[in-house]
């Protein structure tokens, strides 16, 4: 499915306790720099560390109801730079593995600041060979949340390789795909500085994951996808404030 | 025309004199809002006239094609549209020319959604600005329609990119009024986003910054000559040309953090006034 407009009011009510996706309100009178300098937990709550485009306001909220978290879960995050899910789900109880490679040095040093002051202990993994030791079939979550289409399809299909790997039976991968309205097959343009529409039906083929929760027409690349529908229902979706997109959302299942 | 990628050396050059579009290098440790709030403790000329305003992408161009092509000269009047806080205004200010920034959200600080902090254009903030560079930039905290100003007297008008965040009759309003404003055989300098989200080019009517504005309908019938700009790149002009602008793009400079591209124009008011 793509997501929706209005959210759901437990959607907004998780969004308000904490703070999802800018940050507490006495965040937005101060730069990232500051932030970062000296973690306000309280002031500015976890998700005030890093920009967003604007389409988390649905996808945070979607990921954490629809995966079905419990404390002692174990859960791994792809590219989540010091975004606020990560912490969240450390807060609730859960094991967290960020595996992110553009988060080594000075991102990495303010992620380890942001753990200390929520008193969280998310694994922050930026090496790929420690990335590729990570113990196969342990994870009961896997959350790509708008990373795919950052990703050529040759990475974007490694990442899922991957996290087909590493999910234990039975366990869930959530992904969330952004769906550029200016690029093809709903704009004009072939592709953006660094985005693009992925083909999500080749993406997720053959990793032996069953969809679990995804309408296939409202998912670029499969056969059924339907672009004058989509088109049709713009009105009634979530489209990002600050760029052009909206939201596919899919579940792929482990068979158990 | 629609800006292009590849600038002209002298834009180039000029941006790296002015540390156009974003601010000197000095400058890129701090974000906008930082650099405003510590604007005591800082030093302007260090960061450049252009490090106190967040910008659009697109100005890597519009800022030094409206420089070279309004060829301002000492002495001249020059009517700033909606400058906010842009170093243009003050560059111009330092070259010698008497310049006036009309922007009504001064009034409030604030623009669309970017708060006090991030936008910073204030009275305080502007005359800051001018006592920084040593100059004397009039800001008025009102739309040009409304704004108290004579008639036929500016050499030069600017009103960089935006239009688009209006509507059209607002975007006719100002030109009309412009025009008005313009002294015989001045130059009215313009651009105007060209949004690949928003219809021709996409499915949106409009986005959350504005929408594509009917360019042609804008400026047509206000007694000014068109001396600048390519037609086939104006949209709603007869001769606006969508599928040669789609093969253009990857000559186009297309902002990397919103999709859109800078349409450039000139309009002249004749020598003998409006006609």
């Amino acid at each position: 499915m793509i997501g929706r407009a209005p959210l759901q009011d437990e959607y907004l009510e998780w969004n308000r306790t904490w703070g999802a996706p800018y940050g507490r309100g006495p965040s937005a009178m101060v730069s990232f720099r500051r932030r970062l300098e000296k973690v306000d937990p309280d002031a500015y709550g976890p998700f005030a560390f890093q920009a967003q485009r604007g389409l988390k306001t649905f996808q945070y909220p979607w990921a954490y109801f629809t995966a079905g978290v419990r404390p002692g879960m174990r859960v791994m995050l792809s590219g989540e730079g010091l975004g606020g899910f990560q912490f969240v789900l450390a807060m609730n109880g859960l094991q967290v593995v960020n595996v992110d490679p553009t988060a080594a040095g000075e991102p990495a040093r303010a992620h380890a600041r942001i753990n200390r002051a929520f008193g969280t202990d998310v694994r922050l993994v930026t090496d790929l060979s420690e990335a590729a030791a990570l113990e196969q079939g342990s994870f009961d979550r896997v959350f790509l949340l708008s990373t795919l289409d950052h990703l050529g399809e040759r990475a974007g299909r490694a990442v899922l390789e991957s996290s087909a790997a590493l999910l234990a039976p039975g366990g869930l991968c959530l992904i969330t795909a952004d769906l550029l309205l200016h690029l093809r097959p709903l704009g004009v343009l072939p592709e953006g500085p660094a985005e693009r529409n992925v083909d999500l039906r080749r993406l997720t083929d053959g990793l032996g994951l069953e969809l679990a929760h995804g309408d296939p027409r409202e998912l670029y690349g499969f056969p059924e996808f339907d672009r004058g529908r989509v088109v049709e229902m713009l009105p009634e979706m979530f489209v990002g404030p600050f760029y052009p997109s909206v939201s596919q959302t899919a579940v792929l299942g482990k068979p158990g | 025309m629609i800006g292009r990628k590849a600038l002209p050396a002298e834009y180039r050059e000029w941006n790296a004199y002015w540390g156009a579009p974003y601010g000197r290098e000095e400058a890129a440790a701090l974000e906008v809002a930082d650099r405003l709030e510590g604007f005591d403790r800082v030093d302007p000329h260090a960061f450049g006239p252009f490090a106190f305003q967040l910008t659009s992408d697109t100005r890597v161009f519009e800022y030094p094609w409206a420089y070279h092509t309004m060829e301002a000269k000492p002495g001249m009047r020059v009517l700033d549209v909606g400058a906010g806080l842009s170093g243009l205004q003050f560059v111009l200010a330092m070259e010698g020319c008497e310049v006036t920034n009309v922007d009504p959200s001064a009034k409030n600080g604030e623009w669309g959604s970017l708060s006090a902090a991030m936008w910073g254009l204030t009275p305080h903030n502007h005359q800051r600005m001018n006592d920084a560079f040593g100059v004397d930039v009039r800001l008025i905290p009102e739309t040009v329609q409304d704004a108290d100003l004579p008639e036929g007297t500016f050499d030069r008008a600017l009103c960089l990119s935006v239009l688009e965040h209006l509507d059209q009759a607002d975007a006719r309003g100002i030109l009309e009024r412009v025009a008005a404003l313009l002294a015989p055989d001045g130059l009215f300098l313009v651009t105007v986003d060209l949004f690949f989200d928003v219809k021709p080019f996409g499915v949106l009517p409009a986005n959350s910054y504005g929408g594509n504005i009917d360019v042609h309908q804008a400026v047509s019938g206000l007694g000014l000559e068109l001396v600048y700009g390519d037609p086939r790149e104006l949209l709603g002009f007869p001769e606006f040309d969508l599928e040669r602008v789609v093969e253009l793009v990857p000559d186009l400079l297309v902002s990397p953090r919103y999709p859109c591209a800078s349409q450039a124009l000139v309009l002249r008011k004749p020598a003998g006034g409006a006609r």
